[in-house]
């Protein structure tokens, strides 16, 4: 299935694009959705895993885990989970 | 240990009396904020009630960190602390900027500033002396000018607080500047420097020498590597704070039109900014370099003035709200404050509880064009923007539903503009904080980042739950920030490499204690400092109690507990008045207070003691 992400802040500045789309087999979780960003596009993966600041996926308006499925025409939403300034 | 010195001045008489700061108080309030508190108690004592905030009995108290102008890692502050003129209760407020470390070099820690001089004046610190002058054409200018006329008149190497048209007239949201967005903002300082005739404080020359340099130098090298593997570091010092729009708008939780809604227009994410971005640039000291140089003449904005200026008042043009941004630096008043009062005066407009009547023209939102004219009313004290200029005050000369829409908490407008409504953490945290709704005195923000629970135990030694939006064990960990902030604002530490503040791996007491080593000579542990961060809220809450603060001031505004919020991921969530005040017993509890937020006998006994002391 095809799935378009939105990359929010700081994400979008590594690729310099505020979404990407991804082909995921049928069923997949948005932990799956993360490990396929990070091979598909490199130059994420250390924003993706950093230690200090977890990433939010936001499923429409909802925060997902990583165990939330993800369903065709899915547009995740990807952004460091961070509050305030 | 490098012996630390003060200054009490009496601008009345011209007076000045020099004290070293005893080792003991050192010790117990470490500097910055924490002396400042100490200072602020001894002169308001029993009377804090009566005394008038604009009055000559009212001291205004410029105290550096403790570290602050060393190369300890952005030890760049100082505190400005009196009684408030915007709450009538604890002023004080931290800044940034170039003018701590330069206070230091003149040979001044602290400067305690009482009565009122007799004339438009100003403050010179220089080699160890304080002299004052006349402001004899510098009354007027606006914050930029008048550092311009200050470093024209004294040379290269002055660097000088001053204030505005804002504190010239009593603004109660008017601050105190350095550089052109350096601000000590919160609390209305600069209107009690205005109260005192003071133009500004200027100080040059000299130096500071660590007590052991080398080791200075070694310990700034590994803090810096460590710090600079952050992430949050990182992205600070490539885009500044307004990165941090986007991610409080996309989950629902940008403060927009007074808290009606929580949500704003994406114009006013941070690459919008960057087209106004000259280069980044960073206080004394630094290793983040977050703050941006604006094309419009000024520096910033940050996201609080993204947010307070722009989506609380319906404005969705980065120019606009650059411009805007840069009104309030030039005229000296708090973004935060400013943006709060402007936009509850447009709910009040829109609600028809006040009407052209008073506000002599139409209140819309988004209607820059009225905003820019109305600070500067606010200003200058004309017409509405006389009634404005109040702050939160205004609430006693308008309709008694009015104070239901204004978003603050002890009198002072909320300084964050994320709205707290889901994490219930920060809601306490802004409840509880000593000067009022504030997000740098306690704010928890790990809590939204979902950290594993391996992290959390280490970090803060007890259990936490992972969820933002549960009440449950919260009021420890905000008690665990209120220490660990009050110890860096001690010793001039920006907010930016504190740990707990948007990161787990940043700075902590073993680094503060390996800096204080190096800088002063000082041996203070672990536990000493943290005990140190607990002495000083224990006094800004003894000092809360003399201002007539009681249990039912650490609470919310009215729309967080009645309101859920609108939209976004957020959706549906308030604040639970039962859960609220079970989780206030929980923070009493946890900072050994009694069920009205007393302190103990004992600790309020250890407190006046240092009172007394000489």
């Amino acid at each position: 299935m095809r799935v378009t992400v939105a990359l929010g802040e700081p994400f979008w500045r590594q690729v310099n694009a505020r979404e990407v789309a991804l082909e995921l087999p049928a069923g997949a979780t948005v932990g799956l959705l993360l490990d396929a960003l990070a091979r598909s596009y490199p130059e994420l993966k250390q924003a993706l895993q950093d230690e200090d600041l977890p990433t939010a996926v936001f499923l429409g308006d909802q925060l997902a885990g990583p165990a939330s499925p993800l369903g065709e025409g899915d547009r995740p939403t990807l952004l460091w989970a961070l509050a305030g300034g | 240990m490098i012996e630390p010195r003060e200054v009490t001045i009496d601008l009345s008489s011209g007076s000045a009396q020099w004290e070293p700061i005893p080792e003991r108080l050192a010790r117990a309030f470490l500097g910055g904020r924490g002396l400042n508190m100490l200072h602020l108690a001894r002169r308001m004592g029993g009377g804090a009630r009566q005394v008038d905030p604009f009055g000559p009995q009212n001291p205004l108290i410029f105290g550096a960190g403790m570290l602050s102008g060393t190369l300890a890692p952005n030890a760049a502050r100082f505190n400005v602390s009196a009684k408030s003129p915007e709450t009538l209760g604890l002023g004080d407020s931290n800044c940034g900027g170039f003018f701590a470390a330069a206070m230091r070099k003149a040979g001044f820690d602290r400067v305690i500033l009482l009565g009122q001089a007799p004339e438009p004046s100003y403050l010179l610190l220089q080699d160890g002396q304080a002299t004052l002058l006349p402001a004899d054409g510098l009354w007027g200018l606006n914050t930029r000018e008048v550092q311009e006329q200050l470093k024209a008149r004294h040379g290269p190497g002055t660097v000088s607080a001053v204030i505005g048209p804002a504190g010239e007239n009593r603004v109660r949201m008017a601050s105190v500047m350095t550089g052109l967005k350096n601000t000590a903002g919160r609390t209305g300082m600069g209107a009690v420097m205005g109260s005192k005739n003071l133009k500004a404080i200027v100080a040059r020359g000299g130096k500071l020498e660590s007590a052991d340099p080398a080791a200075m130098r070694r310990a700034r090298i590994q803090q810096t590597e460590h710090l600079q593997r952050s992430g949050v570091v990182k992205v600070l010092g490539r885009l500044g704070t307004p990165f941090l729009y986007d991610v409080s708008n996309r989950l629902g939780a940008i403060r927009t039109r007074n808290s009606q809604d929580n949500f704003f227009e994406d114009s006013l994410n941070a690459e919008r900014f960057e087209e106004f971005s000259e280069k980044m640039l960073a206080c004394s000291s630094c290793v983040v370099h977050c703050r941006h140089k604006n094309k419009l003449g000024g520096e910033g904005p940050e996201y609080s003035t993204v947010g307070l200026l722009g989506a609380n008042l319906g404005i969705a043009s980065p120019e606009q709200v650059i411009r805007l941004n840069n009104l309030v630096n030039e005229l000296g008043m708090d973004a935060s404050s400013t943006g709060t009062i402007i936009a509850w005066a447009m709910e009040l407009y829109q609600r028809g509880l006040i009407d052209d009547r008073l506000t002599q023209s139409r209140l819309e939102w988004g209607d820059f064009e009225r905003v820019y004219a109305l600070i500067q009313d606010m200003a200058y004290r004309r017409g509405f923007g006389a009634l404005l200029a109040e702050s939160a005050q205004a609430r006693h000369q308008l309709p008694a539903q009015a104070a239901d829409y204004l978003i603050a908490v002890k009198d002072l407008p909320q300084s964050d503009p994320h709205d707290v409504r889901y994490i219930k953490s920060f809601a306490l945290g802004i409840a509880v904080a000593s000067r009022g709704a504030d997000h740098l005195r306690n704010r928890p923000t790990l809590d939204i980042l979902r950290l594993p629970d391996r992290v959390r135990q280490e970090l803060f030694g007890f259990e936490t739950s992972p969820d933002p939006t549960a009440y449950e064990g919260k009021a420890r960990m905000v008690a665990w920030h209120d220490d660990m902030y009050a110890v860096a604002d001690c010793l001039g530490i920006c907010r930016f490499v504190t740990r707990g503040f948007n990161s787990p791996h940043l700075l902590g007491y073993e680094h503060f204690s390996e800096l204080i080593q190096a800088g002063t000579g000082l041996a203070l542990a672990e536990d000493e400092l943290q005990e140190a961060g607990r002495r000083v809220i224990d006094l800004e809450r003894w000092l809360n109690l003399q201002f007539g603060r009681t249990r039912a001031d650490d609470t919310l505004p009215r729309r967080y507990f009645d309101d859920p919020m609108p939209a976004r991921a957020t959706k549906g969530h308030r604040i639970e008045r039962a859960k609220f005040e079970v989780m206030l017993d929980e923070y009493y509890r946890a900072r050994g207070w009694d069920e009205q937020g007393r302190l103990s006998p004992e600790r309020a006994g250890e407190l006046e003691g240092y009172l007394l002391l000489p």
